[in-house]
């Protein structure tokens, strides 16, 4: 997606409007999807810099400097992100102001979005843990084997995080994944790995869906019991790795969600 | 966990949850904020009891509730009013008193197919995910109420109360109105769309979670252009999607964080609660008001809560010594009443 990356940059001007009491949408609504993360992340990180640097230096007189103290987080979609705010700390349209004011001052628009974690993800495709590579394969009219070797190739990223916490929506697949949902929803375990509409969605709780299940990783996308308990973050990028079922029932976890949470104190700090 | 159990459930019906004041903040990473479905209710109950602010309430779903104390308890009931006995005779709504060691709590069943909540002196512990105690069931977090399991207190040293209490205040009626903003998604219904939807008259319908509840138009389905599939966005609390069905689903505390279904305006925040009150089968009307009517309808919830210590009051009357007349209403009427009928607001 680079190619078009340069096409679009800088990235357009968004649309930002008011959403119920707490929070600004701002949609790159003119961005087809391929495109539109890119935008997306790129203004995220911007944005969280610019917060950051509030917190840090003296603020006052920065256009976002009546909207830092309110802010509750930053959520990024495929064509928008939304701010969330507490409406009892700043009225909503002095948010809408502050933002307008940023996204108008335009220095984000240069700005590609900032590289996130980077992973190699294990997980076993085909067989029990992937019963749908076999179909999808076949629909592709190559082999089981070519198809796990052109996905596990793909350098994927973390577009967002949504459906369940932790769940996590990865685009920088090749075009032949452009394949549609199949019709009928059957039921997929957590940690399963979904391809359809050329995305990958890796899942962390167990779901009905219409997407082809072609691999499963062994680490959890979600787990509760962690002092930071998401795996995955927007802007992060990630390999497959395609391990035996031997080796994923071997898996030592703890690395991960090592890595996990450093990149959360590089976030926070 | 040192602190002994106050409270083992006997019986619960499915849906049941631990609620707190939710953990806003993650939806970044898919996790919706939960909570109790009534911060109000939820709030009665920590006044009530002298409970801290983040206590932990169990919420329990409209079926019949059976709870044992396991050593003597105090508890308050809040939310929409059903029947309440310990050891058979009836005791007080919305009112923190004592449970003797060993006696049977029964909370009845409502008919409305609303949430209550049931409060606990020192609060009911559970782990603690993100900052609260809120169970979220299909993330697997935090405590999942069954049969069996025994309650215990966050603090074993909580202070109770000198004497049960009840709070002074009127039972609402169930709302007529609900307000709505403009949400991201409400420009892209046609103008036809949006006014038909205001111009209906809407009934809440059987179907409600923590997820969301469904509400069905009294004049049919609620259609509406079609092609209104949108790309994955965000959802807010109180976003009220439009599905192909043409029954309306209102997105609440444990919504995915993120759908494709368009959303045509949003519940205003002072009034979700007032819509989780209505009992299956009423009626209302949405209307969409100003940014300052919202800020003006929050402020004013945030006040009524702030200044619920104030209408904290004894509770004189033992229920137990009730009139027969009383009684028999009280059971005739079990539960999705105005409360104005309930035998400890008389005299």
């Amino acid at each position: 997606m680079a190619g078009k990356e340069q096409e679009r940059h800088p990235w357009p001007q968004p649309v930002l409007r008011l959403a119920g009491e707490g929070a600004v949408h701002i949609a790159f609504e003119s961005l087809s999807p391929d495109v539109a993360p890119d935008a997306v992340l790129a203004l995220d990180g911007a944005l969280a810099a610019a917060f950051a640097a509030l917190a840090t230096a003296e603020g006052s007189g920065h256009a976002l400097a009546p909207l830092a103290a309110a802010v509750i987080e930053q959520v990024p979609t495929i064509r928008a992100l939304t701010v969330f705010f507490d409406p009892g700390r700043i009225k909503a349209e002095a948010a809408l102001a502050a933002l307008e004011a940023f996204v108008a001052a335009g220095a984000w628009r240069r700005t590609r979005p900032r590289p996130g974690a980077e992973w190699e993800i294990p997980a076993v495709y085909g067989g029990d843990a992937g019963p749908d590579l076999a179909p999808l394969a076949e629909m592709l009219r190559m082999s089981p084997e070519e198809v796990v070797r052109r996905h596990a190739a793909a350098r994927q990223r973390v577009t967002m995080l949504g459906f369940a916490p932790g769940s996590a929506y990865l685009d920088g697949l090749p075009a032949l994944f452009d394949v549609p949902r199949r019709r009928e929803l059957r039921p997929i375990p957590a940690g399963a790995v979904i391809v359809a509409l050329r995305q990958t969605v890796l899942t962390s709780v167990p779901m009905p869906t219409g997407w082809y299940h072609i691999a499963t990783t062994p680490l959890r996308l979600f787990d509760p019991a962690r002092r930071w308990p998401f795996l995955l973050a927007p802007a992060d990028r990630l390999r497959l790795v395609p391990i035996t079922p031997e080796e994923a029932e071997a898996l030592d976890p703890k690395p991960f969600w090592q890595q996990a949470a450093a990149r959360e104190q590089r976030r926070a700090g | 966990m040192t602190a002994t159990p106050r409270l083992e459930i006997v019986a619960l019906a499915p849906g049941a949850t631990l609620q707190d004041r939710g953990r806003p903040g993650w939806q970044r990473y898919g996790l919706t904020e939960g909570g109790a479905l009534d911060r109000p209710a939820l709030a009665e109950g920590t006044v009530l009891l002298s409970n801290p602010p983040e206590a932990a309430a169990l919420e329990l779903s409209a079926g019949e509730a059976r709870l044992r104390a396991l050593a003597e308890v105090w508890i308050a009931l809040t939310g929409p009013a059903r029947p309440l006995e310990v050891n058979g005779a009836p005791r007080p709504w919305r009112a923190a008193f004592p449970v003797p060691a060993g006696a049977e709590v029964r909370i009845g069943a409502d008919p409305g197919g609303r949430w209550c909540w049931l409060h606990m002196g020192g609060g009911i512990d559970g782990p603690v995910v993100l900052g609260a105690r809120s169970t979220h069931l299909r993330a697997g977090i935090g405590l999942v109420p069954r049969p069996g399991l025994k309650l215990c207190p966050v603090m074993p040293d909580w202070k109770a109360p000198a004497a049960p209490r009840r709070l002074d205040l009127p039972e609402p009626a169930p709302a007529g109105v609900i307000r709505l903003l403009p949400g991201a998604q409400s420009h892209l219904f046609p103008a036809g769309s949006r006014t038909a939807f205001l111009d209906e008259t809407w009934r809440v319908t059987a179907a409600r979670d923590r997820q969301g509840m469904r509400i069905e138009g009294e004049g049919g389905p609620f259609l509406h252009e079609a092609g209104l599939t949108t790309l994955s966005d965000v959802i807010l609390p109180g976003d009220i999607q439009i599905t192909g069905d043409g029954r309306p689903a209102i997105l609440l505390a444990d919504r995915q964080p993120t759908g494709g279904y368009p959303r045509i305006f949003t519940v205003i925040a002072a009034d979700l609660h007032r819509l989780t009150r209505m009992p299956t089968g009423h009626a209302f009307r949405f209307r969409l008001v100003t940014r300052a009517e919202a800020a003006a309808a929050r402020l004013a919830l945030e006040r009524e809560i702030a200044e619920l210590p104030a209408r904290l009051a004894p509770l004189v009357r033992d229920p137990a010594a009730l009139s027969p007349q009383a009684l028999l209403r009280h059971n005739l009427i079990s539960g999705a009443v105005a409360g104005d009928d309930l035998p400890w607001q008389e005299g």
